[in-house]
């Protein structure tokens, strides 16, 4: 009950922070609206503050969960190469393809994010051990391989193409259409509510690789499983957002300080608190320069060094 | 009953054959690279890649998912891997995860009290698993491994990095189980020890059975053999 009680504040705080930026960021609205504002509101402030909850809530489960099932701190949904790849995805599309054959973006970033997995599956498979050491080796292998791909694609490309490139891998959100929100906000919740359902086994990776066996989890299955859903969350939010860095690696480490209890509950508030935490730094970026929109990637950038490094200092005391 | 046919794991276990019945004791022993824990982790359904059959109550252990092992068999191992930062009744309740399906959350509370009580640790159960002395880790894991029901528990020298008076509390923690008719098998360098639970004693040399020993030849053969494949 106690626990419902604090969740509930919770989901009414970060409401109220959404409201707060939708109404106030970049300039505030007064009432009673005119007809422009509540264009604005509607086109352009509501999917631009929805997108960024939704895509920082992902980015933190992704987190989570990676944090839980490579059993490192320093995991994040980017370490295994899926936002590379995703990129990799986008970057391929804007200089070779988006001439001849237009497709929403979405495609070409989730086509990315799945070859870094199968990538990775493969090289485990090849080497015959899944164990948390070999895939988080291979994605970190796998991310500088497809960094080096982006850099020699972008050397081909002209220059609005790579000044298109740059700005992209600097990560920022558009408002444009509202469709890629409401397919991320659906598909985050289900991931959401999946893993909740699925929250025991992933405590039972708390105890280690071999105790968890004995209790009855099929760890290298699972690992796989967890594996493959986050990282398709994480390429569907590069694909609206871009490579944003931080949220993924601060938040589950927060919410594990804060908050008692299992990943029932972890999951819950890393949902929540990343997405107030992308929407409180989605409304700096559109502030700071205002009326320029600084990169949302850059402003987390920004406050995540100083957080990550306060959080190594604090774990190693 | 347990039995294992032919077991061969990579070439450290060598077509290994023996049979526990139900309520007994068996202590393996053997020098360090022998092949006990190995024997034990295969029995645990830890490693699966082990040519040969395990059966567990005539169910191959290759047809069964891990859940339906961990609720025929359980392992305590030597050493926690990774710092746990779970309470210990959250290890606990995990430790029903085997069950979870059909057990409501108050039911796995109270068999967590209840167990808690029985094996006289329920003044930990609010304390974080890595903040207890290694004599209480080995309780908590011992607890773990009784909760989850298994008639037989794999203990993998339990008492191996404790002082006397732990070892001790542990002999008489494990001694209780036996009371309570569970299948023990007990890896353990520890002569007295092996002396005062054992029923059987297996000698392991190079991944094979060198010698099995019966209880009632164990004080005449046991110091022989622990001379022989132990201390040699």
């Amino acid at each position: 009950m106690r626990s419902f009680s604090v969740r509930f504040v919770f989901f009414i705080l970060a409401l109220a922070v959404f409201i707060g930026a939708v109404f106030y960021f970049p300039e505030r609205f007064t009432f009673p609206l005119s007809e422009t504002e509540v264009f604005i509101l509607k086109s352009i402030r509501i999917p631009l503050f929805l997108a960024a909850f939704f895509v920082g809530g992902s980015l933190s489960i992704s987190g989570l969960v990676f944090q839980t099932v490579f059993d490192n701190p320093l995991a994040t949904p980017y370490t295994l190469g899926v936002a590379s790849g995703a990129s990799l995805g986008v970057v391929v599309y804007t200089v070779f393809i988006s001439k001849v054959l237009p497709v929403p973006i979405i495609f070409v970033s989730l086509a990315g994010g799945l070859l870094s997995v199968m990538v990775i599956f493969f090289i485990a498979k090849a080497v015959k051990f899944y164990s948390s050491n070999t895939i988080l080796l291979a994605g970190v292998a796998l991310n500088f391989f497809f960094g080096s791909l982006i850099l020699f694609f972008q050397y081909f490309a002209n220059q609005y193409n790579t000044f298109e490139i740059y700005r992209w891998l600097l990560g920022g959100i558009k408002p444009e259409k509202y469709l890629p929100v409401l397919i991320l906000a659906f598909v985050s919740l289900i991931v959401l509510f999946g893993l909740v359902a699925l929250s025991k086994k992933l405590d039972l990776f708390l105890l280690g690789d071999t105790i968890a066996k004995t209790k009855g989890l099929d760890v290298e299955k699972y690992r796989i499983v967890f594996i493959t859903v986050v990282s398709l969350l994480t390429a569907l939010c590069v694909s609206i957002a871009g490579p944003i860095a931080f949220v993924g690696i601060i938040v589950p480490h927060m919410v594990t300080r804060i908050f008692d209890g299992l990943h029932k509950s972890r999951l819950v508030y890393s949902f929540l608190l990343g997405g107030i935490s992308l929407v409180v730094c989605q409304a700096l970026s559109l502030k700071i320069l205002y009326p320029s929109i600084l990169p949302i990637g850059v402003i987390t950038a920004i406050i995540g060094t100083p957080v990550f490094i306060y959080i190594l200092i604090l774990k190693n005391r | 009953m347990l039995q294992v046919n032919n077991l061969t794991y990579r070439k450290i276990i060598k077509k290994i054959s023996f049979k526990i019945e139900k309520k007994s004791c068996v202590s393996v022993i053997g020098k360090n690279g022998s092949g006990k824990s190995t024997l034990l982790k295969c029995i645990a359904g830890i490693f699966r890649d082990y040519e040969g059959k395990i059966e567990i109550d005539g169910k191959d252990l290759k047809t069964l998912s891990m859940r339906e092992i961990a609720s025929l068999v359980s392992y305590v191992p030597q050493l926690i891997e990774k710092r746990i930062e779970l309470k210990v009744r959250e290890f606990l309740e995990l430790s029903l995860f085997p069950y979870s399906v059909k057990l409501k959350n108050e039911e796995i509370k109270e068999k967590v009290v209840a167990t808690a009580d029985m094996l006289g640790i329920e003044g930990l159960l609010e304390r974080r698993v890595c903040n207890l002395s290694g004599g209480e880790v080995q309780k908590v894991l011992i607890s773990g491994a009784v909760l989850q029901g298994a008639d037989f528990i794999l203990l993998d020298e339990p008492t191996s990095h404790l002082d006397i008076f732990r070892k001790k509390e542990i002999l008489d923690f494990v001694l209780n189980l036996k009371g309570q008719g569970k299948t023990l098998v007990f890896v353990s360098h520890n002569l007295e020890e092996i002396r005062e639970l054992s029923d059987r004693v297996l000698v392991l040399s190079e991944g094979e059975i060198v010698r099995e020993i019966e209880k009632t030849d164990i004080d005449i053969l046991f110091e022989k053999a622990f001379q022989e494949f132990v201390y040699a």
